[in-house]
């Protein structure tokens, strides 16, 4: 009987590319994870190199894959591995503005403003994700990963290196503060 | 636990509030992958392992059986068989459509060094933008320099004479493309035309939003396609010594970054609802050229490319396909490029703007980007 790849769980498939390597596997699991890290790191403030950073993570995996233990969930692992790929990317962004001019140091002030009103539609979606961005980094990721993403608590322990209740207290800090966002804003 | 059965040991009112903030996280829009991207990954993950090792075979998929392997082996020799000589049957029939369009632009230029659209099914109220493009085109041939030079002193009338404001879509671009052959081609020593590019920069701030586009309709903030062009114009003036070009460059480049919309779309103008391949390609293509001094523009605008699919099945547009083209070329993807070129040499059928700009904006702009690599 024929056996389509989207039949497989995120485990074997896993193991179905440890030994012997198989790209097809690969391939599902891009399909199935590729969109999902993307909005992991859209969400945690990457703005323009989030499909870079999609792609080094998915190559991570593909160079560590004989570091993957079956008996941990393949979701944790995965995002574990983004969420070093962010700290890297943050890291070389720190880098990089000590190269490049920042483009508006400065210059907001010497831009004459037009007289008109800010836009004052307010789409509820926007301002949703105004609230998430507004969140500090340690806050907004609990956020994506928990809320978002629907991983548990423990995955989140796991993943950002810290314990579980501390997890806990972040949700509810970056929920209740995005609360305060939201209704300071007329929601 | 998972933040579902958190939330039923809050208070009931505290609980619901955040229950609804969940809701909205979970149905926000998600940004999309590119077309492109799945491809990128498994080649770069191939590339990998052809560095470090050669474990990452293909092999056959799960219900499928070995014997296939033998047939795809002979089938694989075809095909590469047959891409070889494609390659080379496309490589002789573009350089053949390179000669047959060099001598006929240059045939069909007019003594005060234009050309005329209506000739060959064009509108004449685009006589100076098709010129300007027409010379781009030339320019590409070492053995035309004074055909070109003909043309930018007949820009130069144009530009010297031209009114602040635009006051249609044909203005616009008669302006913004004859500024840009002119910037790009006039010679450096030459300090007349030095002082007409320098009036030009000049009017360009004058007439620039406050947002920091231009625009041909009353009223609009800007226009993302002529703001392209008019921002190469500035950074090509301000390269050439022109400093009063610094600024308004400066506000184009945020109106451009500003004109990345939700989705990742580019509009004709900000906010916008519909967004086009051709007008992301354009603004990358500036953002990466013009905004080069900027890291987080030229990101930007590699994130642009990422976006742009080189094998889109399309209908024929050689404006959208000049802009995809040199935007691939500006973010060094040579592979897409290369792709974008193809299907560009190979479509058929009537152009979309093919009314307006007739067979001379399609001869200029297959030239312009069949002819090699466009920075």
């Amino acid at each position: 009987m024929l056996q389509n790849p989207s039949s497989f769980t995120d485990e074997e498939l896993m193991a179905s590319l440890t030994s012997p390597s198989r790209t097809w596997a690969f391939e599902e699991l891009i399909n199935r994870y590729g969109k999902k890290l993307l909005n992991f790191f859209v969400r945690s403030g990457v703005r323009y190199d989030a499909e870079d950073l999609v792609q080094q993570t998915f190559l991570r995996l593909y160079r560590y894959r004989g570091r993957y233990e079956p008996t941990a969930k393949f979701s944790t692992f995965i995002f574990l591995l983004a969420r070093q790929t962010w700290i890297d990317e943050l890291r070389r962004m720190k880098k990089r503005q000590r190269t490049f001019v920042p483009m508006d140091d400065g210059f907001a002030e010497s831009v004459p403003s037009d007289g008109k009103a800010p836009c004052e539609e307010h789409d509820a979606r926007h301002d949703i994700l105004k609230a998430l961005e507004c969140l500090s980094d340690p806050l907004r990721q609990v956020v994506v990963l928990g809320a978002i993403e629907d991983l548990s608590y423990s995955q989140i322990a796991e993943i950002l290196s810290i314990p579980e209740g501390t997890v806990k207290s972040r949700m509810f800090n970056a929920l209740a503060k995005m609360r305060r966002y939201l209704e300071k804003d007329g929601e | 636990m998972r933040v579902k059965e958190h939330l039923l040991e809050l208070p009931e009112h505290e609980a619901a509030a955040f229950g609804r903030i969940i809701e909205g996280l979970q149905s926000a829009p998600c940004p999309e992958t590119s077309s492109q991207m799945v491809k990128k990954i498994l080649a770069a993950a191939a590339e990998s392992e052809n560095r470090y090792g050669s474990r990452f075979s293909p092999g056959p998929k799960p219900g499928t059986t070995p014997s296939w392997w033998i047939f795809g082996a002979a089938a694989a020799v075809l095909v590469i068989g047959f891409f070889v000589s494609s390659i080379l049957d496309f490589a002789c029939k573009e350089q053949g459509a390179r000669d047959v369009a060099d001598s006929w632009l240059a045939q069909t230029q007019e003594a005060d060094g234009a050309w005329t659209p209506s000739r060959f099914g064009g509108l004449d109220a685009y006589r100076y933008s098709i010129s300007a493009l027409c010379a781009m085109a030339l320019a590409r041939d070492p053995h035309q320099p004074e055909a070109v030079d003909r043309t930018l002193a007949f820009l130069k009338v144009f530009l010297d004479r031209r009114e602040d404001q635009y006051r249609s879509r044909a203005d616009a671009y008669n302006a913004a493309l004859s500024a840009y052959a002119f910037a790009l081609l006039a010679a450096d020593g030459d300090q007349a035309a030095m002082a007409t590019l320098k009036s030009e920069v000049l009017r360009l701030r004058s007439s620039q939003t406050p947002s920091g586009g231009w625009d041909y309709e009353q009223g609009a903030s800007g226009n993302a396609a002529i703001t392209s062009w008019n921002a190469k114009v500035l950074a090509l003036a301000e390269k050439r010594g022109i400093g009063e070009a610094a600024l308004p460059l400066r506000k184009a480049l945020r109106w451009l970054r500003d004109a990345v919309g939700d989705g990742n779309a580019v509009c004709y103008r900000q906010g916008g609802a519909i967004g086009s391949e051709c007008l992301a390609a354009l603004t990358a293509h500036a953002l990466l050229t013009a905004g080069s001094k900027y890291g987080n523009l030229t990101d930007l605008g590699r994130y642009l490319v990422m976006r742009l699919d080189p094998n889109a099945a399309e209908t024929a547009d050689a404006y959208r396909s000049y802009a995809k083209i040199i935007a691939f070329d500006a973010a060094g993807e040579g592979g897409c490029a290369a792709v974008a070129r193809k299907r560009m040499a190979s479509c058929s059928g009537d152009d979309v703007w093919g009314k307006v700009g007739g067979r001379l904006y399609g001869a200029s702009l297959r030239k312009l980007v069949l002819a090699g690599n466009h920075r």
